[in-house]
């Protein structure tokens, strides 16, 4: 059975994208200058066009790598350190808790069911003890040992499951609050340096009101000197107007006049060279300044941006569904085998078990068993229509699916062991595939699709549409992608 | 206001002289602000120079940091598997 192999095997945690977040090793080593990242993706602008965590990661990268100047890096440190992988890992997480907790209710859910049985079968002895009952029927007992044991493995499976998820979350989170640490580490010790660069123009300033102050003590005394030759200049003027002030006087007085007035010119000029000195250092204070306010922006400390889940869902939520689903028949099934009608009456049938199961149906068709073939297989991957090279590829998948999910309610022993996770990874390239191909698309223009549905159209049309619909019913569950995947337009 | 012509005249010549002390200081007045102005800048522009230094080898450090931090996650997600 299957069962094993879930739980030896932790579902993924990561979307395949992140894999990719290995180039970053091509960086080479370097102390003297900023590290220069020759991978994939920098020049590329069909790369960049993309919003996976991978691009934007190596844009937050490059816009580091190429900053000229050192002051902003903080603000593009930010932006990287952020780092889409903390959210995503963040993300991992609340996954992984969800996971752990569904396994876990699992396990506890076929455990209390065990108890319930346990208490059942003693009851019944209890009955047929009273009643004189002493017969054993061999098979009826040989039957309860047999569901015993399934339910009992499917526990234990469960509970290993939840083991292995709790110990990986547990490195994932250990992993995160490093690298938090560490990033709010650097963080500080950046803004440690541009505090002293902050400091240093504090001082500068402090220096430029120093000198300042003096120049003006100068200018003070430079007024007073002025006031006074002029003074002295009046006095010469009137000795010199004075009309009983002799010649020789006169001309005395005269020169006294120009000399004084050539002072009063020499004072002016120093003075205004002074002025011009206290507007220069005026400008170069309110240039620090003007810096140091930058600065001290820079390294307040931001609000944390609202947190953004929900990217890069597809490959996991594929996996999901698939999981939830394989897990749901599972469950249907042995409920089934369990004979508690009760139980099995109350659930309601997932619209996807609802089209899981007429695509078996329809895959199950006589004119479709040939691509069971592996030389029909080849000569359709060769020669076929769009359609039927699909169809070969997602026949192989289901006629796979189906086998398990029979196998697992004991009607199939023969069937191969399966692990949904790596099961759905393995056919994720075909999904893709197939709802991307535009010959294929065109069975779903509704006209056609309408009218396949009927029942007009070939075998492999139906399967196909059915297929899709399938498809369809899943994505558009997942609204929330689509939106925070426009959410994330903004932010960056 | 008319006084000793005597005693104008030296309060002239002494205005003048003051003017002629002023005139004289202040060139060597205004280079000793130049010096102390551009040694404290030059003081500055040192220390930002240091800083910027060890900024960009802390934002190296990072870019270590973080390479470790995603071979460990490499690690952690091919244990998965």
């Amino acid at each position: 059975m299957g069962k094993e192999t879930i739980s030896e095997n932790t579902p993924s945690v990561l979307p395949d994208d992140y894999a990719d977040v290995r180039p970053l090793t091509a960086v080479p080593d370097s102390t003297s200058e900023m590290p220069v990242y020759t991978g994939p993706g920098v020049e590329n602008g069909e790369e960049q066009s993309s919003e996976s965590p991978k691009n934007l990661f190596m844009q937050a990268y490059e816009a580091v790598r190429t900053t000229d100047k050192v002051s902003t890096i903080v603000d593009n440190v930010a932006i990287w350190w952020k780092g889409r992988h903390i959210d995503a890992i963040e993300k991992d997480i609340q996954r992984l808790e969800a996971l752990a907790s569904t396994q876990s209710a699992e396990a506890s859910r076929h455990e209390q069911r065990l108890q319930a049985s346990n208490d059942a079968a003693l009851e019944l002895g209890r009955i047929k003890n009273e009643l004189g009952v002493n017969q054993v029927d061999h098979s009826q007992a040989a039957n309860r040992g047999d569901e015993y044991a399934a339910v009992k493995a499917r526990a234990e499976s469960h509970a290993a499951t939840a083991e292995n998820i709790n110990r990986e979350l547990a490195k994932k989170r250990e992993l995160k609050e490093q690298f938090e640490r560490d990033r709010e580490g650097a963080r500080g010790r950046v803004a440690e340096r541009f505090q002293n660069n902050i400091n240093a123009n504090i001082e500068v300033i402090r220096n430029i009101d120093s000198q300042v102050d003096q120049m003006q003590q100068n200018l003070g005394v430079a007024d007073k000197i002025v006031a006074s030759l002029q003074e002295k200049q009046e006095v010469a003027r009137a000795f010199l107007n004075n009309p009983s002030t002799l010649s020789v006087d006169k001309q005395m007085a005269k020169s006294l006049v120009q000399d004084l007035e050539g002072r009063i010119q020499d004072m002016k000029s120093a003075m205004q060279i002074q002025q011009e000195k206290i507007a220069v250092c005026d400008r170069k204070k309110s240039t620090l300044e003007n810096q140091k306010l930058t600065w001290e922006a820079r390294i307040a400390k931001k609000p944390e941006q609202a947190k953004v889940g929900n990217e890069e869902v597809s490959d996991t939520e594929k996996e999901e569904s698939f999981v939830a689903e394989t897990t749901k028949q599972i469950t249907e099934r042995e409920d089934a085998l369990m004979g508690d009608e009760a139980e099995t009456a109350t659930i309601e049938k997932d619209p996807r078990v609802v089209m899981i199961e007429e695509l078996r149906d329809l895959i199950h068709q006589p004119e479709l068993e040939r691509y069971d073939s592996p030389d029909f297989q080849d000569v359709i991957l060769e020669n076929g229509t769009p359609e039927e090279k699909v169809l070969v590829r997602t026949y192989g998948m289901f006629t796979r699916m189906f086998n398990f999910l029979e196998s697992s309610s004991g009607h199939n022993q023969e069937s191969e062991e399966l692990d949904p996770v790596s099961f759905a990874r393995e056919y994720d390239e075909v999904i893709d595939d197939y709802i991307d191909n535009p010959e294929i698309a065109l069975l779903f223009d509704s006209d056609n699709r309408e009218n396949i549905e009927k029942g007009n159209g070939t075998p492999e049309q139906q399967f196909l549409v059915k297929l899709f619909m399938f498809f369809e019913y899943i994505f558009s569950s997942m609204d929330i992608r689509t939106e925070s995947k426009k959410s994330d337009k903004n932010l960056i | 206001m008319m006084t000793d012509p005597q005693m104008q005249l030296a309060g002239i010549t002494q205005a003048l002289q003051g003017a002629d002390v002023y005139l004289r200081g202040v060139d060597s007045f205004l280079k000793q602000i130049d010096m102390r102005l551009q040694a404290s800048e030059a003081e500055r522009v040192k220390k930002q120079v240091e800083n910027d230094i060890e900024i960009t080898n802390i934002v190296s450090g990072m870019h270590d940091t973080a390479r470790q931090y995603f071979v460990q996650w490499e690690q952690v997600r091919s244990s998965e598997k």
